[in-house]
């Protein structure tokens, strides 16, 4: 009787968690924009734009968050280091060709890496999330809620980047045109 | 570890990093609007503030929007001092803190309301965690971009990702909060 409770809060507990990085990610959330929402509509020319020479631009957080899902979701099943498609780790530099097909190709890479982590999240057996990750002092819990705080950190992020980009677009025009 | 504790955790980590970034900008900066007259730093702490305030006073037994908080205004200049600023930052996280010391795991499937809505406890707490989270981004982002050359940076150095992936020192929420507070 006892276990059962406990698996049950367990299960319950892990749709907790499978709800917050699903908000935090592509899900209808109530905090507003979540990642996936915040890159809606994105153009390359949008992505590659950078509010100075040594600041990120959009695309390379995009593959950033993508890196970063596939380092939680090595820690979370313990899979070796080496099999991120792209070579490098943290942030990369981004546009590497400035076209909507490569724009696409690491959207639809942070899709994947989302995927598999969301489906290793869903595989945590009951009672497991508070077990360590394969990483030393870190829980799946903790890697997981995480995840989904670093979502919408950079979703943040990349709201005041097109916002930035608007004004300076509009200023150029102004500029050009008075 | 507890889901409570690994939520603290996360708290503590984004509230690091936001005293982090804000700790790298002018008094006046924090006053600067955002382009097109977008959210201040300032504004963005009081919003934090503001809501986490709301949210976590009486956090089990009142409503989680208070009618004493004027969320609008948050997004007005109230032209506050460095000084009296943190001091509105440090009394909203203490309300959280307090209440979360006073929870357990085994109340997250207890209610609480916001805005009449009624939450189960942990996906109140994830809310609130998301739209911390959310907002502290943008804090660092525009402090970073206040600082330019001069930013200190809050996670891995650039070019140090390997280097520090063979002995990383601060995975846990914890250890990174606790070596931004160090700094």
């Amino acid at each position: 009787m006892a276990a059962a409770a406990s698996s049950k809060y367990a299960s319950s507990d892990l749709r907790q968690l499978l709800f917050l990085i699903d908000t935090a990610y592509d899900r209808v959330s109530w905090h507003g924009p979540n990642l996936r929402g915040s890159l809606r509509g994105m153009t390359p020319a949008l992505a590659a734009w950078r509010p100075a020479v040594e600041r990120h631009n959009i695309w390379e957080l995009i593959v950033h968050a993508a890196y970063w899902k596939y380092v939680a979701w090595r820690r979370l099943t313990g899979a070796k280091r080496g099999s991120f498609p792209l070579a490098g780790s943290n942030f990369l530099a981004r546009p590497v060709e400035n076209t909507k097909a490569a724009l696409q190709a690491d959207l639809d890479l942070l899709d994947e890496m989302h995927r598999v982590l969301r489906e290793a999240a869903a595989a945590v057996p009951a009672g497991a999330l508070d077990l360590g990750s394969a990483q030393r002092g870190v829980t799946k819990r903790a890697l997981l809620t995480g995840v989904a705080a670093h979502d919408l950190y950079h979703a943040g992020q990349i709201q005041l980047l097109k916002r930035l980009e608007r004004t300076c677009r509009a200023e150029a025009r102004q500029r050009e045109g008075g | 570890m507890s889901v409570i504790q690994s939520l603290v955790d996360e708290y503590r980590r984004y509230k690091a990093l936001a005293e982090a970034a804000i700790a790298q900008v002018g008094d006046e900066e924090l006053g600067h609007a955002g382009h097109d007259g977008g959210n201040s730093i300032e504004m963005l702490i009081r919003h934090i503030a503001g809501n986490l305030k709301s949210r976590f006073t009486e956090f089990r037994t009142s409503d989680g929007e208070k009618p004493w908080r004027h969320r609008d205004d948050e997004f007005e200049s109230a032209g506050l001092s460095r000084t009296a600023l943190l001091q509105v930052w440090e009394e909203s996280w203490s309300v959280l803190f307090v209440e979360l010391e006073k929870l357990g795991d085994g109340d997250l499937s207890s209610t609480v309301t916001v805005r009449r809505q009624p939450l189960r406890i942990d996906e109140a707490l994830h809310r609130s965690l998301a739209h911390t989270a959310y907002h502290v981004g943008q804090i660092v982002f525009m402090a970073k971009a206040m600082r330019g050359g001069g930013w200190r940076t809050l996670s891995i150095p650039k070019g140090k990702s390997e280097e520090y992936n063979q002995k990383a020192t601060g995975e846990t929420a914890a250890a990174h909060a606790k070596k931004l507070m160090e700094r």
